[in-house]
């Protein structure tokens, strides 16, 4: 069990973020939020690259930081700029990796090929990494965060480069993944969370908005999200009324989908309908 | 209703087994780096670092070409030739060091590497060590050299002298790599350093020189000792790891 209890980190004058309380255990977590709230410096102080100005980070109760390399063994973790060496192959670079893992010569071998045949990479395992696609690399770098089979795994933008087929099949793998282990996801791709997150973080004003699962979070718009078709010459003054989720060009008039909060400002002809992820995502931050 | 009672030394039998398991092993560096070599072995520890073996090769092998043209002039200069010594001792433990931080920073695999169980700072300390060692090996050498060609009588002062003189750059290293996190100080360290002897050398023109020549073969033997304590404690608090953004 992972618990970040009370954090805030700062740098300088600057908090990024402030009072943390989150607690990980099995399953798939999605962190999610727009860029610079602070995702990924919660990552990087989950594995240990930055601590907190306060606070604590605990793994099975004892300190991450007192841990140290008993903690990072259970650590399996893809920055979002994952780094290589250009003429290294999948098979040279994962074999580093696994040195400095702390894995054992034989095993590393083995899960390898195990792991860069799961990853697709199984044909170009020895050709050398400088000719690879953004895609091809990340895949390389999902499989180095799987090598040590890790109890936690932190993936900051897994999915990013990837074709939708490849990013079907990580998702299915993640959820595999997560039977028995910690898997956090931090990634702008709502409809990867959708799919695949038992749990749903949204970190808001540098601190945690909502923690909670997939299914309630659209709680949060039950009974407010709306479509409408309205006519071209209206579609302005609509648009500044209420707040638009989308809108598409539909028989020479605009269909739009909205927030309405409340009952008595509905516009009549307005349709409800289910609020889905990406429509909390757009009225929660709204602003930024 | 009766209760078992432990007795006094069931109970220090049971603090001494919950303290044995529950604290962590205070292990030497050493025996830390010993662990690395049997488990990293040379090749992974060294990955990637030919062109920089190559550089402070080439450049020491100048420096040391340098101070063999003038031997003859400076060896006639007692004082000087000890901080003209001084000064260039550190250059092979410099060079590596530096070329090899800059060379991990710009791989880009530091984000990676900072979440294995051996991170960057247990290979930056592990070649730091190698580093110092290669160090006084050829310091070793050139002064063995100067001192049968040259007919210098006191070889093991002079060899101090250059060995002080590697730690203390290795302290300063170490220092400014603590102080600001990032890579700019150490490269300001290694930057100034041979500005600093020569200004020193400006400054107190004969001072400099005969303080190096007239220091005790003891004092020299104690300062070295001291520096090279100080030099395996800011390894070890490298290894520790308990500050971030180190070395990136």
């Amino acid at each position: 069990m992972l618990t970040v209890q009370n954090v805030t980190k700062k740098f300088g004058s600057f908090t990024v973020l402030e009072n943390i309380d989150l607690e990980f255990g099995s399953g798939v977590y999605g962190l999610l939020s727009p860029n610079g709230a602070g995702k990924t410096t919660l990552i990087k102080m989950l594995v240990t690259l930055l601590f907190p100005t306060s606070g604590k980070i605990l793994f099975d109760g004892a300190d991450i930081r007192t841990l140290g390399a008993s903690y990072r063994e259970k650590l399996g973790y893809l920055p979002q700029d994952f780094g290589y060496y250009r003429n290294c192959s999948p098979r040279q670079y994962l074999r580093y990796l696994g040195a400095l893992k702390g894995l054992e010569r034989e095993a590393v071998e083995k899960r390898i090929d195990e792991l860069l045949d799961l990853v697709n990479l199984s044909d170009v395992k020895d050709k050398k990494m400088k000719k690879f696609s953004g895609g091809m690399i990340q895949r390389v770098g999902i499989a180095q965060s799987m090598l040590n089979d890790p109890e936690i795994l932190i993936l900051d933008e897994p999915t990013a480069g990837l074709d939708p087929k490849e990013r079907l099949r990580f998702r299915n793998i993640f959820t595999e993944l997560s039977r028995n282990r910690t898997v956090i996801l931090s990634t702008h791709i709502i409809s990867d969370i959708e799919s695949v997150a038992n749990r749903v973080i949204l970190i808001k004003d540098h601190a945690i908005y909502c923690d909670t699962d997939r299914d309630s979070l659209s709680e949060i718009l039950e009974n407010k999200v709306f479509e409408i078709t309205v006519p071209h010459q209206k579609a302005d003054s609509f648009k500044q009324e209420y707040f638009i989720l989308s809108k598409r060009e539909e028989a020479g008039q605009t269909r739009f989908r909205f927030v309405c909060g409340k009952p008595e400002d509905l516009p009549a002809g307005a349709q409800p309908s289910l609020p889905s992820m990406e429509d909390v995502f757009l009225y929660v931050y709204r602003e930024e | 209703m009766k209760i078992d009672y432990p007795s006094p030394e069931e109970r220090r039998a049971t603090i001494r087994k919950i303290t044995r398991e529950g604290m962590a092993d205070r292990r030497s560096l050493f025996s830390d780096f010993r662990e690395m070599y049997r488990n990293l072995g040379l090749r992974v520890i060294f990955y990637d670092m030919a062109d920089v073996f190559f550089i402070a090769a080439l450049v020491t092998a100048f420096v040391l070409c340098g101070l063999a043209e003038n031997f003859r002039y400076l060896a006639g200069q007692r004082n000087n030739f000890y901080a003209k010594l001084f000064a260039v001792s550190p250059t092979l433990y410099l060079l590596l060091c530096l070329l090899g931080f800059w060379k991990e920073k710009l791989s880009d695999t530091y984000d990676v590497k900072m979440s294995c169980k051996y991170t960057v700072c247990h290979l930056t300390a592990f070649r730091m060590l190698a580093f110092s060692c290669a160090g006084i090996l050829v310091n070793l050498a050139a002064v063995g050299i100067f001192c049968t060609a040259g007919g210098v009588p006191d070889f093991w002062q002079v060899f101090l002298v250059s060995t002080s003189s590697l730690f203390l750059f290795s302290v300063l290293l170490l220092w400014s790599l603590f102080r600001a996190g990032g890579l700019a100080a150490p490269t300001f360290a290694a930057a100034a350093w041979f500005p600093a002897n020569l200004l020193l050398e400006y400054l107190f023109p004969s001072g400099y020189g005969r303080f190096l020549v007239e220091m005790p073969l003891y004092l020299h033997l104690a300062v070295t000792v001291a520096l090279a304590c100080f030099y395996f404690a800011g390894l070890k608090r490298l290894i520790s790891q308990q500050k971030e953004r180190i070395l990136c």
